[in-house]
Parts: structure tokens; sequence; C-alpha cells
């Protein structure tokens, strides 16, 4: 049939509604090969490394300590892990991350709620594309940039921060702890603070113009009329691209890798860097497991409570 | 206001990016005082980086790699769900729900995982592991996108597609591609630059016999004495294919993505 063809006949056809309330579906899934390929992949790439995790979790994994390498070792790896302080203290740090995460979310609503009042209508493209460049930028090259900005000897952003006093001669702002908060929370805010205010500019074009121009009669003012007004009509949306850059936030893990490598001493060592180090660097593979287990289990109680309200709008088989 | 607003929002964004760029522009004298710093241009740290042979290789593997990875994996996700979508499994939920795992554990969670899995079946520090550990990822990725565009098909469509007894290729190919192909593009773009950002799965992945180039820009940190100069041509090339890819086809296809067409092979598709 050719395209021509098959398009009247869908027009002709859509228009005997009856017809569809006869159809019948006899599902045939598993029979097709490409759902096979996809459960391979699925089952290869998710599924077989988590029970191998799983599996891992209760095996002794240190080569430190070759005479019990790859013995039974119950629950220890998991005693072990919990009893240390470095689990509570990368989830401090993702913590004190978070807030950073939340602080920059309101700072982007509020450069929105700018847009929003300065170009109502239309934001022009080359704005839209300077605020997805930053987001595109690698996370290696961002901490990079950092590092250089706010490099001690030739950082134009330590020679920045020296000029009005906030910096001293001697002191260098990665080497501080509140220091390498304050620069992980500014690149941060540079690669996902601009494209968040356009999203959530976009979230206030889509609430009726009338709605604006009611409270510009009746002289609601501003504070009022985004806190009380607009912002409870796109909350889901707000909530959202909240609960996207906060799970964005706690899976970083480049950025502060690159610009500070979980120091000065411990201070920014978050739960994705901590793992990298027990991992990597002190070959825990055992405990390392354990780690993972911990996470992946929360990540799973996570989905199932987020999924059913945040995705309804997605479901639409069964 | 308006162009107050204009020029901070310029400034903030591109401003740290074009300084970046122009600092490995700047002659390796003057580097030390910033003072001089751009009164004369030199390109001749690009030339050096380009006759390094160890860059040039890094930055053909991981061209290489990001196309090879976001290629099948956008396929792959791309027939998988049109499969789903047709038989009206169930599955499509389960693969959903996976999907957002994905995206919501930190990759360092599965980055080891899959490190024991590659180490025992000899794919460690092999182009087609990495290749296979990205694909995964970047099926996952489309396959978000491309159950929430199919979800909002008619589902008249699908009927018609039962009553004519249309088989599922051809379905596919002849009335779903034409409205999916910006679509498809612009999720090939993002797989691309996904693969080409990542620097977790690099580490975890590879030891020596693989080189991604996030991984050949994070090993040019580490030394005695740190070249910023070459650092920051080298951050520069990171960056370019990802701005040229921008500016040549975003107006056309990035945000096509939440933009569908309207029609599907000549119906009306109201959604």
């Amino acid at each position: 049939m050719s395209q021509r063809n098959w398009n009247s006949w869908c027009r002709m056809t859509i228009r005997q509604q009856s017809i569809s309330k006869k159809i019948k579906y006899t599902p045939s899934t598993l029979t097709h090969p490409v759902i096979w390929l996809a459960l391979f992949v699925i089952f290869v790439a998710f599924f077989v490394p988590f029970f191998l995790n799983v599996w891992n979790s209760f095996i002794h994994l240190d080569p430190t300590n070759p005479a019990t390498f790859g013995q039974f070792a119950g629950i220890k790896n998991y005693s072990e892990v919990i009893r240390s302080g470095e689990l509570w203290l990368g989830l401090d740090r993702s913590m004190a991350m978070l807030a950073i995460t939340f602080l920059q979310f309101v700072a982007s609503a509020l450069i929105g709620v700018l847009l929003f009042t300065l170009w109502g209508k239309k934001l022009q493209f080359g704005m839209l594309i300077a605020a997805i460049i930053p987001a595109l930028t690698s996370p290696t090259v961002a901490g990079l940039m950092a590092r250089f900005y706010f490099n001690d000897q030739l950082g134009p952003g330590t020679e920045f921060l020296r000029f009005f006093g906030l910096l001293g001669n001697d002191q260098a702002l990665l080497a501080l702890p509140y220091g390498a908060w304050v620069a992980v929370a500014l690149i941060d805010f540079w690669q996902w603070g601009p494209i968040c205010a356009i999203a959530i500019w976009y979230f206030l074009t889509t609430i009726p113009t009338h709605i604006f121009e009611i409270a510009k009669i009746e002289k609601i003012k501003k504070i009022r009329l985004y806190l009380m007004i607009a912002f409870p009509i796109i909350y889901k949306s707000m909530f959202a691209l909240l609960a996207f850059r906060l799970f964005w936030s706690f899976r970083s893990f480049d950025i502060i890798h690159i610009m500070t490598g979980g120091g000065p001493g411990t201070a920014t060592l978050t739960w994705t860097e901590n793992l990298q180090r027990v991992f990597l660097v002190q070959q825990q593979y055992g405990a390392g497991a354990v780690y993972i287990l911990l996470f992946q289990l929360l990540s799973i109680v996570v989905v199932l409570a987020i999924r059913q309200k945040a995705f309804t709008a997605i479901k639409v088989v069964g | 206001m308006k162009v107050i607003t204009k020029i901070f929002f310029y400034i903030f964004t591109m401003a740290p990016v074009f300084f970046f760029s122009l600092y490995s522009l700047s002659p390796a004298e003057q580097i030390s005082g910033l003072k001089q710093f751009g009164t004369v241009l030199d390109l001749g740290i690009y030339a050096e980086i380009f006759s390094d042979f160890e860059i040039l290789s890094s930055l053909q593997q991981t061209l290489i790699l990001s196309a090879t990875s976001s290629f099948f994996g956008v396929f792959l996700a791309l027939i998988t769900v049109h499969v789903l979508f047709f038989y009206k499994s169930n599955f499509v939920n389960y693969l959903l729900d996976i999907s957002i795992f994905t995206w919501l554990v930190p990759s360092v969670v599965f980055a080891f995982p899959v490190y024991i899995l590659l180490d025992t079946i000899v794919l460690y520090d092999t182009f087609v592991g990495l290749v296979l550990m990205h694909t995964a990822v970047v099926f996952t990725m489309a396959c978000l996108f491309l159950i929430f565009i199919y979800s909002r098909t008619e589902q008249r469509l699908y009927e018609l597609i039962y009553i004519e007894k249309h088989p599922v290729d051809l379905a596919l190919w002849r009335i779903f591609w034409p409205s999916l192909i910006k679509i498809v593009v612009g999720l090939l773009c993002l797989g691309f630059i996904l693969v080409w950002n990542d620097l977790l799965y690099a580490m975890f992945l590879t030891e020596r016999n693989v080189e991604p180039y996030s991984l050949e820009l994070v090993r040019s940190t580490t030394g005695t004495r740190l070249d910023w100069r070459k650092l920051a041509a080298l951050g520069t090339l990171a960056l370019s294919p990802i701005a040229l890819g921008l500016f040549s086809f975003s107006g056309f296809y990035i945000f096509k993505l939440f933009y569908p067409k309207r029609r599907l092979g000549g119906v009306h598709v109201a959604y």
C-alpha cells in the first residue's frame, strides 16, 4: 500500500468509531526477538552486576589481608561499614551538598522570575544557548576551570577575592574548608543555575496571562503574586525540577573529585567521593559492595515512592 | 534593566568559558603575569597538542566510543520501546522503572559492580567493555524520552495498525519514523555528549589499553608542574564538539525533543 493510500485509509477508518470497540488485543510480546534482546541487555547490564554485588558484600575482599581474601565473611562487612564513621561522614557531606543545591534552586527561581518580568512571552535564542552551554559542559572541564580560576597563584577568581579583602594574601580558597564549599557551590551554580532559571521562566509562561492582568488591576504586590498565585499553579513542574536537581547533585562526582578530591581533609568528602576512595584507593571491595547495596536499596525505595505520583502521566500500559 | 540583565546573564554564562579558552592562546612568557594577559595571542600550544600522538589517539578513541555507544543505545531503545508499545506489554512500565532507577542512583553505584563483571568476563580495560557500559547508559536515557513520547501517541493509531495487520517493523519505518527522526537525532546528540563528558566509567573500567579524552585531561593535571596553558587548550578541545553541535543542530533538533510532530503518517494526533 502506498503512503497516500495508507493515509486516506487511516482517515476513513478513524471515522468508523465503532470498530475500535470490537478489537481484542492478544498480547504476544514475548514472541518477539527484540524483547529478548532488550531483556538480555537489561539482565547483563543491571541484574547481573546487582546480584554479583550482593554476593561480594558477604565475601572478604581486602587485598591487604591475603589470608582471608575470598572467604565467606557473613555480615562482618555490614557491621564494619555501619560502625565506621566514614559512611555517616559521607552522608553528612552529601546532605550539605543537597542544602547548597536547594539554595541554588531558590536563586534560580528568583532569576527565572526576573527573566519572566522582563521577557514575559519570548526569550532570545542566544540566551537559551548561553544557558545550555554550561549545562552541557563536561563536569571534568568545569572542575578544571574552577581549579584554574581559584588557583592560589594565577587564578583570576583568587585575585578578585583578594582585591576585595575576602581572602588573605597567604590563603587559597580551595585550601579552606568553607572556601572549598563556596567554590564547589559557585561552579555548580554556574553549570545548572542558568538552565534551571530558564526552565522556571518557561513554567511561568504556561500560566494564563489573564491571571497576571487581574493581579495588576487588583494591585497585588509582586511577592504575593508569585508566592501565593503563580508558584502554586506551577508547583508540580517546579517540584519535578527540584527533585531532578537534588538527585543530580547527590549523584554528582566529577566536579568535587577534580576540584577538591574530597579535601581539604575531609571537608568535601561526599558519599560518592568516599565510595571512590574505598574502592580505588583503599581497595576494600567487600566494604564497598556493602556501601553500594545500601544505596541501591535506598534508591529502590525512593523510586517506588515517587514513581506513582511523578510519572503517572507516563504509565500508559496495564 | 533589560540590557543590564542580558549583559549580566551573558557574562555569567559565557565569560568563564571564553576567558578559559583565551588563556590557552596566551604566549608562555605571559601566563605568569596576568596584567599582560591577552595582549598577544599564540596558537603554539594547539600545534603542540595536535602533534602529540597520545592526545590524538585519546581524541579518536573518544569520538568512536561516543558515536558507537550513542548509536547502539538509541536504536536499541527505539526498537524496544516501539515493540513494547506495539504489543501493549506491561514490560514497558518495568523498563521505565529501571531507567528512572538508573538515573537516580549515582553512577559510581553501577561502576564498581560492572567493573567486577567485566573483569570476570575478561572485558575489563577493553574498548568493547566500555562501549557495552555506555550503550546500557544511553539505552536507559533514550528509553525515558521515547516512552514519554510513545505514551502520548493516540491509541487509535495502534488499533488501525492492528486492523490492517501491518507488521511491527513496517509500522515503525513507515508510520512512526518520519515523526521520530528529529527526536532520534536529538537523542543521538545527547547520548554523544553524555559519553563524551563521562569520566567516572572511564576511571573505573579502563587502565592503559583504552584512554578516553576526559581521563587524558585528568592525567594531565597530575605531576610536579601543571601547565595551565596546555590544560586550558585541552579543556577548550573538550568543549569544541559540544559547542559546534549545539550551534549547528540545537535549533532544529534538541528543542524538538519536547515538541514531536503532531502528524503521524497523515493522521492528526491530538495530544
